[in-house]
């Protein structure tokens, strides 16, 4: 083991240079892991401080002895715990490190070291809190809530689990889709820190009360209190006149063979250890699940410097955005529909795992493949954290469309019990922009509920809100949501929810390649620009091949001669104008989809302008390898100007090519410079 | 290491177990967690609750809307006991 002049292991799974993100820590402090110094940063999550040290074994099972790691990363299913400082069962993956800890690998239950003095904090006055509105779960729908609430006056309490603000806001380095008018083109970490900032006057106000590292474990109905429990040194109870709950989700388990296996890691994991934290996950990862958060996590991972073996999906298309998946592929990641993951080997960690094609009934069929790999990401999709709504007595509905169990509830979100409202993933796994409509929404009407707002304001605001969401779910990869939704809405309630939209093209209809992210061949001619005025246009046309249907349209808004025409609604594909095309590849950067190329066929050879976003940064001469759809490498070339990021992090790389591969290269990988 | 799949990482119940108990004909997820501590673990449930559902909705042949999902007992996560005979006894002043 590598070990530093003074003794302390050295980190070996830093991030130290990332594209998109700069990791800001704090103070470095020496802790000890059963008995051996180490040394992290002070408030980071032990399990992180942990897994950058590579310790990646935890506990041992209480009934086989089996080695156990992390899973959730965000406190949602225990699988973290250790002994810390004499204490057993503290989940590390949301447990600060703090300097000198003691941190001990769990066996079994875990005992009280019988000398430990437990730091319980002084009562802080009364343990019953009052609380007009009382928020749970500080994420997009959440935070949205609360300025919600916040706007119309209500005193609002908000209790968060995690060490930071933001939910999965806080991972996301991808920019959003949707509307330019709302958060189109901005990353998430971004718009965590937009809500907050919004947020913080409230605070200093005191018409905002947050309680971080908070986990409200509880409802007791009869006596409408809410218990919570805040850094495992304080429990509370909160009586409260309204509540939304904005739980969340978890991310499923799959069974296959050793699942409990360190390495075995949900999306969600990878995400905190990766984006919040800076700390690899793995070296070479196999993804499971190619919907929008597999696809998202995957070039996540190779912009943090890891490989990723492959996809693997067991639908026969891809589940996410279909440009999502074309990012990825065009850096030569297979995505291998109707796979599966029979099971994982290793020891103590992941060492590889075995994959297996499925025919249409799911039966396993042809022969097994190992893939190595350390890390084994699961993204299979997500369970709605739904226990509150169960003690509420809520009226539930399983809706598989939605995740698993959510509450019903009214078009303002209100739910049978008439405390309780719902807001984001817990009301049905979808995406953040959607919970950050349906926060608003609920914070409006717990509002409406407490009298803060006049009908008339209260009608015309929350036609508006869902106006915009039947808008973003009018796109063809929300049909599911859409019937989904269509079972969960409390009868009598006059939805204003719209179930039209757009389905997707039977999978029977497209071909295999296309299936995967990558162009058909037949299609390639379709985006090419008209050949005419392509070949006289100095500094090139637009490409953009975005076949499918979904809710966005940067594109168009940062347009600056409106050669991509206006969106009559935001889920059509872009339609342009050549004619006003001056190719000056502001889409290129702006499209959160990377799905916009210009090429300049106007000389002898052509020059493509692509959007770039890995390591190392480019700069002009840098020698690169072009890369076609697939990741094939079909020429070396040199990038000959760059266009550095005007607001945001995307460059945008000119290469000169052979004019004929101007519809084949989509993007460039550079060749080490030393 | 034994070749298991494990439906409920906390107290380690695997794909096997729950199916043959399900043959055995206990064929509710409140039968299953009593004689398994299916979903009794810290995580109380959150991972495993929908597999043994999967499992029992296709052994009978329902859809998983019509199963129950058996009580969720408060609290959602381990409490220290001293921090609960705190609050009890606060609360009666």
């Amino acid at each position: 083991m590598e070990r530093c002049n003074d003794g302390v292991r050295k980190a070996m799974y830093v991030i130290r240079d990332h594209p998109i993100l700069q990791f800001s820590r704090g103070r470095k402090v020496i802790f000890y892991h059963d008995g051996r110094p180490l040394e992290w940063y002070e408030n980071e999550p032990i399990a992180v401080a942990l897994y950058a040290n590579n310790v990646k074994v935890l506990s041992y099972t209480k009934k086989y002895h089996r080695p156990r790691g992390f899973f959730c990363a965000i406190g949602k299913c225990s699988s973290c715990f250790m002994k810390v400082d004499g204490l057993p069962n503290v989940r590390t993956c949301i447990t600060p490190l703090k300097e000198g800890m003691r941190i001990e690998t769990q066996h079994g239950l875990g005992r009280f070291t019988e000398s430990s003095t437990l730091a319980l904090e002084e009562p802080q006055g009364s343990s019953i809190v009052q609380a007009e509105v009382l928020i749970i779960g500080g994420g997009p729908a959440g935070l949205s809530a609360c300025l919600e609430a916040l706007r119309w006056g209500c005193k609002v309490t908000l209790v968060d689990e995690s060490l930071r603000l933001g939910g999965q806001l806080i991972k996301q380095t991808h920019k959003f889709f949707g509307s330019s008018k709302d958060f189109a083109g901005v990353r998430g970490i971004e718009i965590a820190q937009i809500l907050q900032r919004q947020l913080s006057p409230y605070i200093g106000s005191g018409q905002l009360k947050v309680l971080s590292n908070t986990s409200a474990v509880a409802y007791y109905a009869k006596e409408n209190v809410v218990l919570c429990e805040q850094s495992e040194k304080r429990l509370f109870m909160i009586e409260p006149e309204a509540i939304i709950v904005s739980t969340g989700a978890m991310e499923k388990l799959v069974p296959f063979v050793n699942n409990d296996l360190p390495g075995v890691y949900g999306a969600g994991a990878v995400q905190t250890l990766m984006n919040v934290y800076g700390v690899l996950p793995g070296k070479r990862v196999l993804m499971v699940g190619a919907g929008n958060i597999g696809l998202i996590v995957s070039y996540q991972l190779l912009q943090a410097g890891a490989e990723v073996a492959a996809i693997v999906e067991l639908a026969p298309s891809v589940g996410g955005y279909w440009v999502h998946a074309a990012k990825v592929r065009r850096l030569g990641v297979p995505i291998l529909l109707r796979h599966t993951v029979k099971k994982v080997v290793g020891e103590s960690h992941v060492e590889g795992a075995v994959i297996q094609e499925v025919d249409e009934k799911g039966e396993l069929i042809g022969e097994e493949k190992f893939v190595e790999c350390d890390t084994v990401c699961l993204a299979v999709g997500l369970s709605p954290t739904v226990e509150l709504f169960w003690q509420a007595g809520c009226e539930m509905a399983y809706v598989n469309d939605l995740g698993g169990f959510v509450p019903k509830r009214d078009h303002t979100l209100r739910t049978s019990n008439p405390r309780f409202w719902v807001a984001g993933d817990v009301a049905g796994i979808e995406e953040a922009t959607t919970a950050m409509l349906e926060g608003s929404i609920a914070g409006l009407s717990v509002s409406r509920a407490l009298n803060r707002v006049d009908e008339s304001s209260f009608e015309s605001r929350l036609e508006g809100y869902w106006n915009k969401l039947n808008e973003l779910r009018m796109g063809e990869t929300s049909y599911r949501v859409r019937r989904g939704l269509s079972q969960v809405f409390i009868e009598g309630s006059l939805p204003l929810f719209q179930l039209v939209g757009d389905s997707p093209l039977e999978d029977r209809l497209q071909d295999e390649q296309f299936r995967s992210g990558v162009l058909s061949e037949n299609m390639v001619e379709t985006v090419a620009p008209p050949m005419e005025l392509w070949k006289k246009k100095k500094n090139g046309l637009v490409i953009i091949e975005c076949p499918q249907k979904i809710p966005c349209d940067p594109c168009h808004a940062n347009c600056p001669t409106g050669a991509i025409l206006p969106f009559e609604n935001i889920n059509d594909v872009p339609r342009i104008d050549y004619s006003k095309c001056t190719g000056c590849a502001m889409c290129v950067a702006a499209c959160p989809g990377l799905a916009c190329f210009v090429a300049d066929i106007s000389g002898e050879q052509a020059i493509l302008k692509l959007p770039y976003e890995m390591l190392p940064k480019p700069q002009v001469g840098d020698e690169v390898v072009c890369l076609d759809r697939c990741g094939r490498e079909v020429a070396r070339s040199k990038i000959v100007r760059v266009q550095e990021p005007r607001k945001d992090k995307t460059y945008v790389v000119h290469v000169v090519v052979p004019k004929d591969l101007v519809m084949h290269v989509r993007t460039v990988r550079m060749i080490d410079r030393g | 290491m034994d070749e298991k799949i494990f439906v409920c990482r906390c107290e380690e119940v695997t794909l096997e177990e729950v199916r043959r108990y399900i043959r055995m004909g206990f064929t509710t997820f409140s039968e299953l967690k009593r004689l398994l501590r299916i979903g009794m673990g810290p995580c109380q449930g959150r991972g495993c609750r929908e597999i043994v559902l999967r499992e029992l909705s296709k052994a009978k042949g329902v859809s998983i809307s019509q199963l129950s999902p058996g009580t969720f007992r408060p609290p959602s996560k381990p409490l220290l006991a001293g921090l609960l005979s705190d609050v009890e006894s606060k609360k009666r002043g």
